[in-house]
């Protein structure tokens, strides 16, 4: 059954973010034939157009409209419904990202649609398309189908394999003149965070480090690796009491507790203190000089080993990976 | 020192009425007959006695400074007084020699000698300088009269009194609130009004010796709490409040101490909880009794520290971001941490050489171990009650555990002030207790151990309540346990504040330790009665420690002077504190920290 | 000022989730207040000591849910009003028009919720609200200020902090870190139990057969593979790491 497929191409700085194409990947299984468009709202670099054909967009609204360079749920949500009336798509897609989770409620409930959130898998299955979503925090998931209406869908990034890229691919190009009437809430400021960290409990990727890191310059280290694998920086308690980071990185039973699908644990023993803060990660990777060391009972992947040596290997080793995409 | 002042004071008090009455009577003398000598010479015995005792009072407050004992004018002023009063006295002793032209006698050796040095004088200028003595001393004493009462000299009238009205019941026990009445609004103490009254007469008994602030682990690492400062704070803020509610000044006369008036309003008076008491203080007690335990009048400062907490958790909900969660932890989970209660049993899993059967599945049991949340949850502790399992089966010891239904025992909640919660776990334990007909029970927190024991049998509890110290011996004693293999450790013995303080087991611990071969014992300078708090209890290890020093490195640094190969405890508390000490002064190579039944496992 | 608070009721995270036939147990479950939904109550429970307001706590579910509204009030709300049915409507669409319908008649100048339920973890109902509402909204809020028919809200924009400037009607989605919400006092314990609740049901809320018609089914549910014992690297270390990129890339799929 083919669908035409619309997706928000959503983007950071000009650039495309990584979802997007995750999105087009989707669409790309979905859509058997019909017509897969991509939408960019806001200003944008002009070769974004070819990236997105790249991956399967054979058209692409260009939506352009000075309200739209900054994100507001009006402009938004009026400039994105106009268009999915005009252009009349089976299926809508955007990323699971703060844009994505703060338009998409909004605009399903325009259009009188079903929405399907945080979606880790698609399966088309006859005339319906099933999408595997988790729930209660990942311990338990969740099929999905959409009964009547578009079928309207918001993807977790990093879950769905990027489809091949295709050099060389056009699309068309079509100017869309959105209708915002009204926009209520005005954004008046706007506070960059200095550190390019990411905020600890919403991160899915966290590299921690304890007492093993020894020293502020083991943290870098750390950081180092954290960027790479867009991740933030945590740590144990001992570390911070050992002056060797901040007391905001403090994971555990008393500081914060995270739920990261990825916890890369340096040089934490694993006490159950630090571990009250961190257990339900998706997964969870130890290294440690220790082998008895008790985070290794709760880890799914453990080195033992020195982690200064492991972090840069690591961080080689993941900024050189073989995805074509950068990690974003 | 002291004890030369206390019987000393009592012996002077005839002296000098007798002295009083000398200068109404001349040479007036108690009706003795010729006993009236040795009445004489212990009276002069005794003013020479306590003169010297003064002298030495100087030299501790002035001299030698004590940290402990402050050295300002009001706490100099007693020791003026005293000094006055003694040398008073026997001057005037010698004078009436002089004046009467009474002989040197053996029973009056130090008027006497002063008597000869001022022989020459004359009969008038001796009565004259008699009565002048006699004017000072009468004058002094009379002032000394009116001083007592408005000073910490009311410790006079008050500790015996408090002594006297003591608790009799073990220590540290805890009065339970009754919330049957759903309308009550206030629970605990929020205004200085609202403690009893012997906790109150507390305040008045306090001499400010400063021994619990000495003592005291929060105060010797940098907090602000200080036992001592709590009490004279309260006991200055009920003087003033008391004088705003009479309207009546506290002070006597009035025209001298015209600063401190009794007009102020009394709605306007400071809180008692933020500006009295700080919560800072409030929340820095590890309710370790140590100054208690130092106190010679008996106060007790740690059942109104936790009065106030009751105020701060139950009325008003106020307490540090830590403490709710605790609560909300215990509440849903059973558990400090919140985790799935039904893993509180899966220690047993840890090690396969232990036989550990719940009350499920075995009704042959003769003790019910009481494994508790750290033993059940906290990776270190899971190892002292597998040692312990081990010690148990090995001796052939029938028990078993309440498993997945083990509640928290509420002791912490309780110290934190959540006595609702307490109840509630207390009367759920109890439950179980009887559903099983569980008679003995054992346990290896010491925490534990002191609710079970002293604290739940108010709630119903009917059942010998042990410590796994205490059984351990009693298996050595029997025979049941044999301790062959050596364990050649020089161990720094920590005695904790709840096996300790709280429950006066010193010795048994130490004679498992001397039981075990190769097993050197080292004593920490403050040991027994005198052992430093590791800064868990009181709900601490669950709190942030914001200010000075970490009081378990401060306790830590104090078992490494021994160059100990071990630190033993027999806390799982303590077990923690002093590990993470260890690890902080990086010596986790040199130096490791085990349990008593851990080192026991090892000599079986 | 009038506030109503929506609350849902949700396990506590730490339960071990159990699925028969295709649905969660719910037997010896713990259940609490929605983490993320104890913020909004703290928050409106602010507002009122300081402005004074008048909050209302919503919600929807079993008999059960009742608890978790007299947490609320503990905590220092009002009153209450619960939408009893025994399930919940499947759909995030429905369950809008349904809290729309019974707030429509209630007067209101900010309505607050947790930003996603630790349950289902997808974050439209609020949202969908404020659209059926006819209301703006602002999400993922860290901190509010309400000053006279406005509100200054800064939000938490995957790192970056936006400071959003709003007009009152206005619907507010917190995020973790808006405030540390209170440990409800034992008097507050006992008054709850007496502030009113109201029990609605959705056939009394005006709704046509079109708008309780759900969009989304639930095709099927089940658990989250054992989590397996931990795997040990070995080899030298480039090595090790090298077989753990790979593991995280292709095996666990988290980078």
């Amino acid at each position: 059954m083919s669908r035409k497929v619309l997706v928000l191409a959503e983007t950071r700085d000009g650039k495309i973010r990584n979802v997007t194409y995750e999105a087009l990947s989707v669409a790309q299984t979905i859509a058997q034939g019909g017509e897969i468009a991509a939408a960019v709202l806001g200003g944008s670099e002009p070769e974004n157009v070819s990236l997105l054909a790249e991956f399967g967009a054979q058209r692409v609204y260009v939506v352009n409209d000075e309200r739209l360079n900054q994100y507001t749920p009006d402009a938004y949500v009026q400039a994105f419904t106009g268009l999915v009336k005009e252009a009349g798509p089976d299926v809508i897609l955007l990323g699971h990202t703060a844009v994505g989770r703060d338009l998409a409620p909004r605009a399903a409930s325009r259009l009188g649609a079903g929405l399907i959130s945080d979606v880790t898998g698609v399966e088309p299955a006859g005339d319906d398309i099933i999408f595997t979503r988790p729930i209660y925090s990942g311990k338990a998931f969740q099929k999905k189908r959409i009964r009547s209406g578009p079928v309207f869908a918001t993807i977790r990034p990093n879950n769905i394999p990027l489809a091949e890229k295709k050099a060389g691919q056009a699309a068309e190009k079509i100017a869309y003149q959105p209708q915002i009437r009204d926009i209520r809430t005005i954004v008046k400021e706007i506070v960059r965070k200095e550190s390019s960290g990411i905020d600890l409990t919403e991160a899915k990727i966290i590299v921690a480090g304890g007492r093993g890191v020894k020293n502020e310059n083991g943290f870098k280290l750390l950081q180092e690796l954290a960027d790479v694998l867009g991740g933030a920086v945590g740590a144990s308690r001992g570390a911070c009491d050992a002056g060797y980071c901040d007391y905001s990185l403090q994971i555990g039973q008393t500081g914060k507790v995270v739920t990261p699908d990825l916890y890369i644990a340096c040089g934490i023993s694993g006490a159950i203190q630090h571990v009250a803060g961190m257990s339900n990660s998706k997964v969870i990777v130890a290294i440690n000089t220790d082998e008895k060391a008790p985070i290794f009972n709760i880890a799914d992947y453990g080195i033992v080993g020195d982690l200064f040596a492991s972090c840069t290997s690591s961080c080689s080793t993941a900024s050189s990976s073989s995805s074509s995409a950068p990690l974003n | 020192m002291h004890f030369i002042m206390f019987y000393g004071f009592i012996i002077i008090q005839f002296g000098a009425l007798e002295l009083i009455l000398k200068g109404f009577f001349e040479g007036y003398e108690w009706p003795l007959g010729d006993a009236h000598k040795f009445f004489s010479l212990l009276q002069e015995i005794t003013v020479s006695l306590v003169l010297l005792a003064t002298f030495y009072a100087f030299y501790r407050r002035y001299i030698e400074k004590l940290p402990r004992l402050k050295r300002g004018l009001k706490s100099g002023m007693v020791i003026i007084f005293l000094t006055c009063l003694m040398i008073s006295t026997l001057l005037s002793l010698a004078f009436e020699q002089v004046w009467l032209g009474h002989e040197g006698s053996v029973y009056a050796p130090v008027s006497g000698l002063i008597a000869d040095a001022f022989s020459g004088i004359g009969s008038t200028a001796g009565g004259a300088l008699f009565y002048v003595f006699w004017w000072v001393h009468l004058l002094t004493l009379l002032s000394f009269l009116v001083y007592i009462p408005q000073s910490k000299h009311s410790h006079l009238l008050f500790a015996p009194v408090n002594v006297a009205l003591r608790d009799t019941r073990p220590a540290g026990r805890l009065s339970p609130i009754n919330f049957e009445d759903e309308t009550t609004e206030e629970y605990g103490v929020g205004k200085i009004e609202d403690f009893k009254q012997n906790q109150l007469i507390d305040l008045y008994a306090c001499v400010e010796c400063g021994r619990c602030t000495s003592m005291c682990p929060a105060a010797g690492t940098g907090k602000t709490l200080s036992p001592m400062n709590l009490i004279t704070k309260m006991r200055d803020h009920l003087t003033e409040k008391g004088a705003a509610v009479t309207s009546r000044t506290a002070w006597m006369p009035a025209f001298v101490f015209k600063g401190q008036s009794g007009s102020a309003d009394p709605a306007e008076m400071p809180n008692l909880i933020g500006d009295v008491i700080t919560e800072e203080e409030l929340w820095a007690c590890t309710t370790c009794r140590n100054c208690e335990d130092q106190c010679p009048v008996a106060n007790e400062h740690v059942a109104k520290i936790v009065d106030m907490r009751r105020y701060l958790v139950l009325t008003e909900g106020s307490m540090p971001q830590e403490a709710a969660r605790y609560f909300q932890n215990i509440e849903r989970q059973s558990n400090p941490w919140g985790l799935n209660r039904k893993e509180r049993s899966a220690w047993r899993e840890g090690r396969e050489d232990i036989q550990v059967p719940t009350v499920e599945e075995t009704e042959d049991f003769e003790y019910l171990f009481f494994v508790g949340s750290m033993g059940s949850y906290d990776m270190r502790s899971q190892k002292i009650a597998q040692s312990f399992a081990k010690i148990l089966n090995h001796a052939g010891v029938k028990f078993a555990i309440l498993g997945n239904e083990e509640r928290s025992s509420g002791d912490t909640a309780r110290r934190m002030g959540n006595e609702f919660l307490f109840q509630q776990l207390c009367q759920e334990n109890i439950e179980l207790f009887k559903a099983y007909n569980v008679k003995k029970i054992v346990t290896i927190d010491p925490h534990i151990y002191n609710t079970l024991k002293n604290e739940y049998p108010e709630f119903g509890l009917e059942a010998e309540v042990y410590h796994h110290t205490e059984l351990i011996w009693k298996l050595i004693e029997e025979g049941r346990l044999k301790l062959t293999k050596p364990v050649d450790e020089s161990v720094a013995y920590h005695d904790s504040c709840y096996l300790g303080r709280y429950n006066n087991i010193y010795d048994i611990p130490r004679k498992i330790l001397g039981a075990v071969p190769g097993v050197k014992v080292l004593e920490m300078e403050r040991s027994r009665a005198d052992s430093m708090c590791c800064g868990a209890g009181g709900g601490m290890m669950w709190l942030e420690e914001k200010q000075g020093k970490r009081i378990n490195i401060a306790r830590t640094e104090q078992a490494l002077k021994l160059s100990p190969t071990v630190i033993g405890t027999n806390c799982p508390y303590c077990l923690t504190m002093m590990t993470d000490g260890v690890k902080a002064k990086v010596m986790e190579e040199q130096v490791r920290t085990l349990d008593i039944a851990e080192i026991v496992e090892r000599a079986i | 000022m009038n506030i109503i608070v929506l609350v849902k009721q949700t396990f506590d995270t730490e339960e071990k989730i159990a699925i028969q036939d295709g649905k969660v147990v719910e037997e010896g479950v713990s259940f609490v207040v929605n983490p993320y939904d104890e913020y909004a109550i703290e928050e409106a429970v602010k507002i009122k000591e300081t402005l004074g307001a008048d909050v209302t706590v919503l919600s929807i579910g079993p008999a059960r849910v009742e608890n978790a509204i007299r947490t609320a009030l503990a905590m220092g709300a009002d009153q209450a009003v619960l939408i009893e049915e025994e399930e919940l409507p499947g759909d995030e669409q429905v369950l809008a028009k349904v809290l729309a319908a019974a707030i429509r008649n209630r007067p209101f100048d900010l309505i607050l919720a947790g930003n996603t339920s630790v349950d289902n973890g997808a974050g439209q109902v609020a949202l969908r609200l404020a659209e059926e509402l006819n209301i703006p909204h602002v999400s993922t809020a860290v901190k509010l200020s309400v000053e006279s028919g406005k509100a200054v809200v800064a939000r938490d924009v995957e790192g970056n902090l936006e400071v959003i400037e709003a007009p009152l009607p206005l619907l507010v989605t917190a995020q973790q870190g808006l405030n540390e919400p209170r440990y409800p006092s034992l008097p507050g314990v006992m008054k709850a139990k007496k502030k009113p609740l109201e029990r609605v049901k959705i056939a009394d809320l005006g709704l046509s057969p079109e708008d309780l018609t759900p969009r989304v089914d639930i095709v099927d549910q089940y658990l989250r593979p054992e989590r397996k014992a931990g795997k040990i690297l070995s080899g030298d270390l480039a090595a090790q790491t090298k077989e753990l990129v790979q593991l995280l890339h292709n095996e666990a799929k988290v980078v």
